[in-house]
C-alpha cells in the first residue's frame, strides 16, 4: 500500500519534467497549426496578390517585457510576424530549454549570466553583425558588461534590483537592505522574496558587505543564516505578479524584493507602491536577446534584432516596459517622465556601489543552490 | 438434628469435592493455555512490527529505483559541471523537494559523486538528521556494493533517540561520448534516501508495552540499534546474538545471562533483526492472575450452588413439611376444615391431599352432629330439625288416629326494624322474650292436648319451634276443631303485641300468622309448611298483626307470582324489555329538558305487561338488580345515540333505581360500567330514587348516593310528598332535584291545602337550590298553576305519554301559551 502510493506520487513528480516536454511539443504543434491556418487564411484572402506566405518568429520572453507596437510595426514593415511565449521563472526557462534545447523557438530574451551556460551548451547561434547595423547604437558600457557573450547575444535592457513596498502600509522610510533582511515586527509574513538563489543570496551578501559574487563558503554561510533569520517574515519565495491582482496591490504583501521595471508597471495600478534602491548598492542586471541555434529562420531573427535597436523602437520598449534601454540615442525620443524617473534611470552614485553578476564556479553555484534550497523549502 | 442440617451435611461433600477437582484441572489447563496464548500474541505483535518495517523498506527501495532512473537525474549526473550546476541543479532540487512533500517520512534525499563526496541534499528540516552520511557511501565504495541499506541512530530535536533507515544505490549512466556500447558504464554517483522509523519505533514500543516485554532492533552481530527499554538487558549484544543464533525464529523458552525468558526474532534483512523477549515471570504472572480469577469463580459457584440447593430444599421439602405440621397442629386445636393445597404432584402434595380429605370428612361429620342437636341455641326452643322429626311423627300418628293437626307459621312484624334500629343484640333479646311468650301462650289451659309422654323431652302435641330469624312455627296436634287453632293464634297475637322492653325502651312488634290444617290443607309436612307460609304471607298483606287460614285462592295467587317470576327470568334472558321515555318539559320555555326512562316488558304472548305487576315480583325475587342494570345500560346506550344527534344532545335521562336494587345489587358499579362502556357524559344521567330508600340503612344510602353524585350524576327524589316524607331528609341526603308526587296535582283542584304544601315545597327547594319537577300534569290549567307556583319542570300526559325515543316531540312552547 505504502509503496504504491509513493510510486504514484513519484510518477506525478516525473510528470512535472515530462510536462515541460509535452508542453513544448504541444506548443510547437499549436504554433505550426496556427501558422498553417494563418497561412491558408491569408492565401485565401490574398489569392489575387500572389504574395508569399508570411514568415513567423517565436520569441521566448518574460511576460510584459515587449512592446506590442514595435511587434506590429515590424510585421507591417517586413511581413514577419513575431509571436511570444512566456516563462514565469528563470528556473522554468532553464528546464524548458533543457528539455527542448530551443527547438520551436527562434529568439530568447534572457539574463546576461545565463549566457554563460547557454553558449557553451551550443543553444545559441553566433550573431552575424553584418545584418545588425544598429548594434553600433548600443552604448559601449553595456557591450562591455559580459564581453565574452557579445558573440552570441546583444544587451537589450538594463536595470536594478531593489525593494518595492507599500508606502501606505510601511511606516517610515525604507532606504536600506536592512529594512528587508531585518524587518520590523509588523512585516511578519508580509514579505515576498525572489525565488532565485543568485538574486536572493546575492543581495544578502551585499547587505552583509560582501560581494554578490562571493564564493567564500564562510560568507555564503553567513548569508544563509541571515536568510533563515528573515524567513518567518517571508510570505513566499516567488516573483511579483504584475497584474492588478498582484498580492502587493490586493494587500497580503507589503514589501518585496523586485526588479526595477516590474515595480514601474505595478505603479500604474497602484501609486502607493514605491521602489527603493538600497543605499548599500545592488545588482546591476542586463538582459540580452539572442537567436536560438535550433531556429530555422535565423535571417528573419537577425532582422528583428536589428529592428529592436533602432532608437525609436528602443524608446518604445522603454515606454512599454518601464525598463531602461541600452540605446543612448533612444533618450531623444523619450518623454521626460521616463528620463527623470530615477527608478528607470538611477543615480550614478548608487550604480557605482552596485555590481553585476559574474559567472561562478560550478561548486560555487552548487553551494548557493544548496543553501538557498534549504531556506526556500 | 434437624432435617435441614442433615441434608446440608449430605450435600456439602457431594457438591464441593467435584467442583474443587474440576477447578483444579481447569486451572492447570489455563496455565498451559496461557503460556501458549502469550507466546502467540508476542509472535503476532512481532510479525506486525517486522511486516510494517519490511513494507516501508520495500516501498522506499522502490522509490529509490524510480528516482534514480529519472530523466532529470540522468541529465544531472551526465552533464558537465557547468550545465549541471547552472541549469539542472535547481531543477533537480525542485523535483526532489516536490517528491519529499508527498512522502514526508523520507526526510533526507542525497546525491553523492562517484568518489563518494556529497553533491546534493534535500532535507525536510535541518533539525531532523542533517547528518554526515558519507561513511555509508565509503562502505559501498570499499566493498563495491551496488545497493546498501543500514540503520542510523539520530538525535531528535526533542533530545530523544530516533532511527533512520538509510538506503543507497549506485547508479551507472552511459556517457555517450566516452563509453562505447558493450562496456559496463562507470559509476555515475550514488542516490540515497533516508526515511524516519519514528512511527515504526512507536508501534514497537506500544507492542512491547502491550506484551509487557521488550523489543529490539539489532544487526546480525547482535548490536542493538534500538531497544524499547534498557531495563532488561544492559548492553545486550551477547544476549541478542544468543537469541538470533537460534535456527528457528519461533518464540521459545530459554535462559540468557541467567535470566529466564521467552524470546524469538524476525529477520528483516541479512543484517537487520527484530528481537522480542518477555521475562518468564510476566507470562506466569498473567497466568497466575487468571488462575486467581478462576479460583474465585469456583468458590463463588460452590457458594452459589449450595445456597441454591439449600433454598430449593427449603422451598420444596422443609417448608411444606413445616406447613403440614402447622396444619396438623391447628387441626389438633380444633380447626377441623383445613385448606391444604400444595402445588405439584410429589409425595408431599399427595400427603397434603390425604390430610385434606381426612380433615374434610371429619369436619362434615362433626357438622352433622351439630345440626342434629335438638335445640336452637339462642331461644332454647327446638330447632328446625327437631320440628321436622316431630312433624313427621305427628303426621303418622294423626294418620293412624284420623285426627286433625294445625300448623301455625308465625313471623314477627317490624322485627327487622328493631334489628336495624337497636342492633342485633337487642334483636336477639327480643327473640328470646318472644320465644318465652310463645311458650307461655301454649301452656294455657285452653289448649286441649293429650297427655304428653313424660319421657319425651319434646311434647309433640304442642310445640313452638324457631325456624330461623324471626320465623316460628307452632305445631298443634290432636285438634278437634279449627277454631281451636284460631284461638291459639289470637292468643299469640295478643301476647306478642304487648310492648317489649328493648334497651329500656318499649317497642311494639306484632305477629302475622298463617294457619294450615291437616288433612284439609295438605297431607305432607312439606305441603303443610308451605301453605302455612302462604297464609302467613296473606296475613302480612292484609295489614299485619293478624292470622289467616290457608285458602285455595292463596295458592293460585302464589302460583301467578311464581309464573311471573319464571317468565321474568326468561324475559331477562331473551331481552323482552325496552324503555319508553316521557319528556320533562322546561315550564319556562317549553323545551324538552330531559326525559324519564320507564321500563316496559313486551311479553311474546301476553303483550305489554304492566310494571305494577312485575316490578314487585322482581323486587321480591332479587331480579330487580338485573332489571335495574339493564335499565341503566340501555339509558346510557340511548344517551350515546343522542350524544351524536343534534336534536337531543342536550337531553338528560332520568333512570329509576329501586330500593331493592340498592339493597341487593350495586347500582354504582352498574352506572360506572354503563358510562364507561358507552363513553357518555355522566352529567346527562339522573338517578331517581324514592323516599323509602332513604329510610332503610340510612348511612349506607347516603354513602352510595354521594358516590353516584361524585360521578357527576344528579340525584332526583321521586314521589316527593308521599310516604314518610320528611323535609329533613332533603337536607340530609345529597339530592339535586325533587319530583312532586302526582297526588298533589290531583288534590290541588279540590283541596286548597295542597297548594299550600306545594308552595312550601317550592320555597324550601329554592332555599336548598334544588330543582323541582312536577309529575302527572294532565290539563292545561294544572300546567298554568304549577308555573305560577314556580315549578321548574313538568311531566305528564298533557305533554306526552312515555313514548319510543323516535316519537319524542321536540318543543312544547305552543302548549304553554296562555291563549
Amino acid at each position: 500500500m505504502n509503496s504504491t502510493v509513493s510510486v504514484t506520487v513519484f510518477a506525478a513528480m516525473q510528470m512535472r519534467w515530462s510536462l515541460a516536454v509535452i508542453a513544448s511539443i504541444m506548443f510547437m504543434t499549436i504554433t505550426v497549426v496556427q501558422a498553417q491556418t494563418v497561412a491558408t487564411g491569408e492565401i485565401a484572402a490574398r489569392a489575387t496578390t500572389t504574395e508569399a506566405p508570411k514568415e513567423r518568429l517565436v520569441l521566448y520572453n518574460w511576460a510584459d517585457y515587449m512592446s506590442q507596437d514595435v511587434l506590429d510595426d515590424f510585421e507591417r514593415q517586413t511581413g514577419i510576424r513575431v509571436e511570444q511565449t512566456h516563462y514565469e521563472t528563470d528556473e522554468l526557462k532553464d528546464e524548458f530549454l533543457l528539455a527542448t534545447e530551443g527547438k520551436g523557438i527562434d529568439l530568447v530574451i534572457t539574463s546576461g549570466i545565463s549566457l554563460y551556460s547557454y553558449i557553451p551548451l551550443g543553444w545559441l547561434t553566433p550573431l552575424d553583425y553584418s545584418v545588425i547595423p544598429n548594434q553600433h547604437r548600443i552604448d559601449q558600457q553595456w557591450l562591455d558588461f559580459y564581453k565574452e557573450a557579445i558573440t552570441h547575444a546583444l544587451p537589450l535592457y538594463w536595470g536594478t534590483l531593489g525593494i518595492a513596498y507599500r508606502k501606505d502600509k510601511v511606516d517610515g522610510s525604507v532606504t536600506s537592505w536592512s529594512d528587508l533582511f531585518n524587518p520590523r515586527p509588523e512585516l511578519h509574513k508580509r514579505i515576498l522574496m525572489i525565488d532565485d538563489s543568485r538574486d536572493t543570496m546575492g543581495m544578502a551578501l551585499k547587505y552583509l558587505g560582501y560581494s554578490i559574487n562571493s564564493e567564500n563558503s564562510g560568507e555564503l554561510k553567513a548569508a544563509h543564516e541571515l536568510l533563515l533569520k528573515q524567513k518567518p517574515f517571508v510570505r513566499d519565495y516567488s516573483y511579483l505578479q504584475l497584474g492588478a491582482d498582484s498580492e502587493i496591490i490586493t494587500g497580503p504583501i507589503w514589501m518585496a524584493m523586485a526588479y526595477s521595471g516590474d515595480v514601474q508597471l505595478l505603479r500604474q495600478h497602484d501609486p502607493n507602491i514605491s521602489y527603493v534602491l538600497p543605499l548599500e548598492g545592488t545588482n546591476l542586471w542586463v538582459d540580452y536577446i539572442a537567436v536560438m541555434a535550433a531556429s530555422a529562420q535565423k535571417a528573419a531573427a537577425h532582422k528583428f534584432i536589428n529592428f529592436l535597436f533602432d532608437p525609436r523602437n528602443a524608446a518604445k520598449l522603454t515606454e512599454a516596459t518601464s525598463t531602461a534601454t541600452t540605446v543612448s540615442e533612444a533618450k531623444q525620443h523619450l518623454d521626460e517622465v521616463y528620463l527623470n524617473n530615477s527608478a528607470i534611470f538611477p543615480d550614478l552614485e548608487v550604480l557605482k556601489r552596485s555590481e553585476i553578476f559574474h559567472p561562478l564556479s560550478p561548486k560555487g553555484v552548487r553551494l548557493r543552490n544548496q543553501y538557498f534550497s534549504e531556506v526556500s523549502n | 438434628m434437624k432435617l435441614r442440617s442433615k441434608i446440608l451435611l449430605l450435600l456439602l461433600p457431594t457438591s464441593v469435592i467435584p467442583m474443587v477437582l474440576l477447578g483444579g484441572l481447569a486451572y492447570l489447563y489455563i496455565l498451559t493455555h496461557n503460556f501458549r496464548v502469550a507466546t502467540n500474541q508476542m509472535d503476532t505483535a512481532m510479525e506486525q512490527v517486522a511486516g510494517n518495517l519490511q513494507n516501508q523498506i520495500d516501498s522506499t527501495s522502490g522509490n529509490l529505483e524510480l528516482l534514480s532512473a529519472s530523466d532529470l537525474f540522468r541529465r544531472y549526473v551526465t552533464a558537465d559541471e557547468l550545465a549541471r550546476y547552472q541549469l539542472i541543479h535547481r531543477a533537480l532540487i525542485g523535483q526532489l523537494r516536490d517528491y519529499q512533500l508527498a512522502n514526508d517520512n523520507i526526510h533526507d534525499i542525497r546525491i553523492f559523486l562517484p568518489d563518494g563526496t556529497e553533491d546534493l541534499k534535500v532535507l525536510i528540516s535541518l533539525e531532523r538528521g542533517n547528518l554526515d552520511r558519507t561513511p555509508l557511501i565509503r562502505t559501498m565504495l570499499e566493498h563495491e556494493l551496488e545497493v546498501h541499506g543500514e540503520l542510523h541512530k539520530v538525535t531528535l530535536p526533542d533530545g530523544t533517540v530516533g532511527l533512520d533507515y538509510v538506503l543507497a544505490k549506485m547508479v551507472r549512466f552511459r556517457k555517450a561520448t566516452t563509453e562505447p556500447l558493450g562496456t559496463i558504464p562507470a559509476s555515475s554517483g550514488y542516490f540515497m534516501l533516508a526515511f524516519a522509523l519514528d512511527s515504526i519505533l512507536q508501534s514497537m514500543t506500544e507492542a512491547a508495552k502491550g506484551q509487557k516485554g521488550y523489543f529490539y532492533l539489532v544487526n546480525n552481530q547482535g548490536r542493538i540499534y534500538y531497544a524499547t527499554s534498557d531495563a532488561f538487558f544492559g548492553d545486550g549484544e551477547a544476549a541478542m546474538k544468543a537469541i538470533i543464533s537460534g535456527r528457528m525464529a519461533n518464540i521459545r523458552q530459554m535462559e540468557v545471562e541467567n535470566k529466564r525468558l521467552y524470546a524469538g526474532f524476525k529477520r528483516i534483512s541479512d543484517s537487520l533483526f527484530l528481537v522480542g523477549a518477555v521475562p518468564e515471570s510476566v507470562v506466569e504472572a498473567s497466568a497466575k492472575e487468571l488462575g486467581g480469577y478462576f479460583f474465585w469463580i469456583v468458590v463463588c459457584t460452590i457458594v452459589f450452588s449450595i445456597a441454591l440447593i439449600y433454598q430449593q430444599i427449603n422451598a420444596n421439602l422443609v417448608s411444606p413439611i413445616n406447613h403440614l405440621r402447622r396444619m396438623i397442629q391447628r387441626f389438633k386445636d380444633g380447626h377441623l376444615e383445613q385448606d391444604v393445597t400444595f402445588l405439584g404432584n410429589d409425595e408431599l402434595a399427595e400427603l397434603a391431599a390425604d390430610f385434606r380429605d381426612m380433615s374434610g370428612s371429619l369436619a362434615r361429620s362433626t357438622e352433622k352432629v351439630n345440626t342434629l342437636a335438638y335445640y336452637d341455641t339462642l331461644t332454647g326452643l327446638p330447632n328446625r330439625e327437631t320440628f321436622n322429626i316431630c312433624l313427621e311423627k305427628a303426621l303418622k300418628s294423626c294418620e293412624r288416629t284420623s285426627s286433625a293437626l294445625g300448623l301455625l307459621f308465625i313471623d314477627l312484624d317490624n322485627f327487622k326494624y328493631v334489628n336495624d334500629v337497636f342492633g342485633h343484640q337487642a334483636g336477639d333479646g327480643l327473640l328470646k322474650d318472644a320465644a318465652r311468650r310463645l311458650e307461655s301462650s301454649l301452656r294455657d289451659a285452653d289448649v286441649i292436648s293429650r297427655q304428653a309422654d313424660e319421657d319425651d323431652p319434646i311434647n309433640p302435641n304442642r310445640m313452638v319451634v324457631r325456624l330461623g330469624g324471626d320465623e316460628f312455627t307452632v305445631l298443634l296436634s290432636d285438634l278437634r276443631q279449627a277454631h281451636q287453632a284460631s284461638a291459639v293464634a289470637q292468643r299469640i297475637i295478643d301476647v306478642i303485641s304487648k310492648p317489649f322492653l328493648v334497651q329500656n325502651r318499649e317497642v311494639t312488634v306484632g305477629a302475622s300468622i298463617g294457619i294450615a290444617m291437616y288433612p284439609v290443607d295438605g297431607l305432607t309436612a312439606e305441603n303443610l309448611i308451605k301453605n302455612a307460609d302462604l297464609a302467613m304471607y296473606e296475613a302480612k298483606q292484609k295489614g299485619k298483626n293478624n292470622y289467616q287460614f290457608f285458602t285455595k285462592a292463596m295458592n293460585s295467587a302464589v302460583a301467578r307470582r311464581i309464573e311471573i317470576e319464571t317468565e321474568l327470568r326468561k324475559a331477562l334472558k331473551q331481552n323482552q324489555f325496552y324503555l319508553d321515555y316521557q319528556p320533562k318539559v322546561d315550564l319556562a320555555s317549553g323545551a324538552v329538558a330531559g326525559v324519564e326512562a320507564l321500563i316496559r316488558w313486551l311479553h311474546p304472548e301476553k303483550g305489554v305487561v304492566s310494571p305494577a305487576q312485575f316490578i314487585p315480583v322482581a323486587e321480591d325475587t332479587g331480579l330487580i338488580t338485573e332489571l335495574g342494570r339493564y335499565t341503566v345500560m340501555e339509558t346510557c346506550h340511548q344517551l350515546s345515540i343522542w350524544q351524536e344527534s343534534r336534536m337531543f344532545s342536550h337531553c338528560s335521562i332520568a333512570v329509576n333505581i329501586s330500593g331493592q336494587h340498592m339493597a341487593l345489587g350495586d347500582p354504582l358499579k352498574d352506572l360506572k360500567d354503563a358510562i364507561g362502556r358507552y363513553r357518555i357524559d355522566p352529567a346527562k344521567v339522573e338517578v331517581e330514587i324514592t323516599e323509602s330508600i332513604l329510610l332503610k340503612d340510612e348511612d349506607r344510602s347516603i354513602q352510595m348516593l354521594n358516590e353516584i353524585r361524585q360521578l357527576g350524576i344528579k340525584i332526583s327524589l321521586d314521589d316527593f310528598g308521599t310516604g314518610y316524607s320528611s323535609l329533613a331528609y332533603l337536607r340530609k341526603f345529597p339530592i339535586d332535584v325533587i319530583k312532586i308526587d302526582r297526588g298533589f296535582v290531583l288534590e290541588m283542584e279540590r283541596d286548597e291545602q295542597s297548594i299550600h304544601i306545594v308552595k312550601a315545597i317550592v320555597s324550601l327547594a329554592r332555599a336548598l337550590s334544588l330543582k323541582i319537577v312536577v309529575e302527572g300534569l294532565e290539563t292545561k290549567s294544572q300546567v298554568q298553576k304549577m308555573r305560577e307556583l314556580g315549578c321548574d319542570y313538568g311531566q305528564g300526559f298533557y305533554f306526552s305519554r312515555p313514548v319510543n325515543p323516535l316519537d319524542l316531540p321536540m318543543n312544547f312552547s305552543k302548549m304553554l301559551s296562555v291563549a
